[in-house]
């Protein structure tokens, strides 16, 4: 049953799969064109920092868009496939995720390939390190974090992924509002801030994505 | 607008005191001896006017001074508007802080007899104070209303750097080579100090990260070697050196040599293009971190650091007048510098336990949140 899951969840979801692959593959490659300079290395590092931003916008991105298509057939179908199966539902989550899980293993493999490759390719100075297997195991885990965060969401009825959605909605409209009318605060910054700042969910996605460093 | 009724005052006092001067003899002729004694006589009001008009301005300083609290953060002397004065001594307290970190002691000796004025930029407010009014009383630095409150620190930070700038000598400024960039985290200065000295391909540089001390006096250009392109570069450094000046040196250079080296990778062409230009050889580390090493022997001075830079402006070496500045030998600056430049070595990309840890319990609690989901709509 498990491999009819995942056959279908790659069905559903292998060209967006593919162009994460493919944009996983790309960006460390990218990241070191120009890397030929012995006396530009400086320049070099603070334009891979630059670069930085692309890792865990793709390993969010993948994970959202792999945790909807998980969920987008039942949603249509009105679970009665699921219904349907002679297994327990926490079976039935638990194989969907695995299937995504093993899928997120492409994009993850596109970028350690293309680092491995972008750090062969090129002459690094002595004081600078290949961190090649480091991204590629921090995008894994960050990809995996957005795909079961979303695959939570995404699992529950639309009223709980419209609840959180409206949730955050909410927060950005009185924050426009409230700087639209001249108040002096700011009420995103820290909800992002608990999110994304140690010991929030997401801290893992911020910080230093640096395909060479000291 | 004070300040422009002031003027047109004054320059009404001075035209009808100058009116009143005039004789009523004007028109008729007169001899050159009288001429004199009235051109006399005018110098004379003129001078009392103009003590007039000075007291008047006294005056109006004065009265401006009542309509501002003055407040004093360690050497930092400030005048803001009463409802400013909160802010003002937070953030001076936080500009200091972070003033004294880079520039140590000498901070005191340059804000000796200055005095920085914070005005708002909103003209509708009732407290507001007119930039132009005051800036007799000391270096105006507007504020833009509502803007986050640490500007006003960096606004402070930026005027004394600003400030020290134009105190230097042509000799300093030419091996700064760019105004000190100021901010407020001292630690991002020598941080980004190690990230060049580990990246340069320059042989001294690479020299200087693995501890020896000449080599990091070489790649700051505080050494001057008989020629700087074969004791600074390697062969590939100055090759690309050349292709980075080649505006410059293509000019008056010989396009056969121009092209040996750049295009035929031909060291010797290299070597003869910088001996023609030996002035537009840069030292291997940057302005950047040159004044990261300036203000290592500031601060190793202490309060009497500037004023002995500023006072060695004779003398030829930009290392003597840096060991005179810390009051103490070159090697000692260099070595401060250099363990605090490779003490502020950025964390690397790795991915630490605590982090993997902390992902690995979020996914796991998400993934119990989807299990709780139901089948049944």
């Amino acid at each position: 049953m498990f491999k009819a899951i995942l056959f279908t969840q790659w069905k559903w979801g292998r060209l967006l799969l593919l162009l994460a692959t493919l944009a996983g593959f790309a960006i460390p490659l990218l990241s070191v064109q120009g890397l030929t300079t012995t006396y530009g290395n400086f320049y070099v590092v603070t334009s891979l920092q630059a670069f930085g931003i692309a890792y865990p916008l793709l390993a969010g991105a993948a994970g959202l868009l792999l945790s909807l298509s998980a969920w987008t057939s039942d949603h249509r179908g009105r679970h009665v496939y699921a219904l349907s199966l002679p297994v327990a539902r926490w079976r039935y989550v638990l194989m969907r995720y695995q299937s995504g899980l093993v899928l997120l293993l492409l994009p993850m493999l596109g970028i350690w390939l293309g680092a491995i490759l972008a750090t062969r390719f090129i002459h690094i100075p002595p004081g600078l390190h290949p961190y090649a297997s480091s991204l590629a195991l921090r995008f894994a885990l960050s990809a995996a974090l957005a795909y079961t965060a979303f695959f939570a969401i995404s699992s529950g009825t639309p009223r709980t992924a419209g609840i959180v959605l409206g949730i955050a909605a909410v927060l950005v409209a009185i924050q426009v509002l409230a700087s639209a009318a001249g108040f002096d605060f700011n009420l995103l910054k820290p909800v992002f801030d608990r999110l994304f700042i140690w010991p929030g969910p997401f801290e893992i996605f911020t910080g230093r994505w640096m395909l060479l460093d000291v | 607008m004070c300040s422009t009724g002031s003027t047109s005052n004054a320059r009404w006092v001075l035209g009808l005191g100058l009116m009143l001067g005039l004789p009523p003899s004007v028109g008729h002729a007169q001899d050159v001896a009288s001429i004199r004694r009235h051109i006399a006589e005018l110098e004379q009001r003129k001078v009392e006017l103009i003590a007039a008009t000075d007291s008047l301005q006294a005056l109006e300083r004065a009265r401006r001074l009542e309509s501002l609290d003055s407040l004093q953060v360690g050497a930092l002397r400030l005048l803001a508007a009463h409802p400013m004065v909160g802010v003002a001594r937070r953030q001076a307290a936080t500009a200091w802080a972070s003033l004294r970190a880079t520039l140590g002691d000498s901070v005191a000796a340059l804000m000796h007899q200055r005095r920085f004025v914070l005005v708002t930029e909103d003209a509708e407010d009732s407290t507001q104070v007119d930039a132009q009014g005051v800036a007799t009383l000391g270096t105006v630095l507007v504020i833009p209303r509502n803007s986050p409150e640490n500007l006003t620190a960096i606004n402070i930070i930026v005027a004394v750097y600003g400030e020290l700038w134009r105190s230097l000598d042509p000799g300093l400024r030419d091996w700064l080579s760019a105004p000190l960039t100021p901010t407020l985290d001292t630690i991002a200065v020598t941080s980004a100090s190690y990230l060049e000295l580990v990246t340069s391909g320059s042989p001294v540089s690479r020299g200087c990260y693995q501890g020896s001390l000449a080599d990091c006096a070489g790649a700051l250009g505080l050494t001057e070697p008989d020629h700087p392109a074969l004791a600074w570069y390697s062969a590939e450094g100055r090759r690309e050196l050349v292709a980075r000046l080649s505006q410059a040196l293509s000019a008056g250079a010989d396009r056969e040599v121009f092209a040996g080296c750049v295009i035929q990778r031909v060291d010797a062409d290299c070597v003869a293009l910088l001996q023609q230009n030996e002035r537009l050889v840069p030292p291997p580390l940057s302005g950047g971190t040159r004044a990261s090493y300036f203000l290592t022997a500031l601060k190793l001075g202490g309060s009497g650091a500037l004023s002995r830079l500023l006072g060695s402006s004779g003398e030829p070496s930009m290392a003597r007048r840096l060991e005179l500045a810390a009051g103490t030998s070159l090697d000692a600056v260099t070595t401060r510098w250099r363990s605090a430049v490779l003490a502020t070595r950025p964390h690397p990309t790795q991915l630490t336990a605590s982090t993997a840890c902390a992902g690995m319990v979020w996914i796991a609690g998400l993934l119990l949140l989807s299990f709780r989901s139901s089948r049944w709509r």
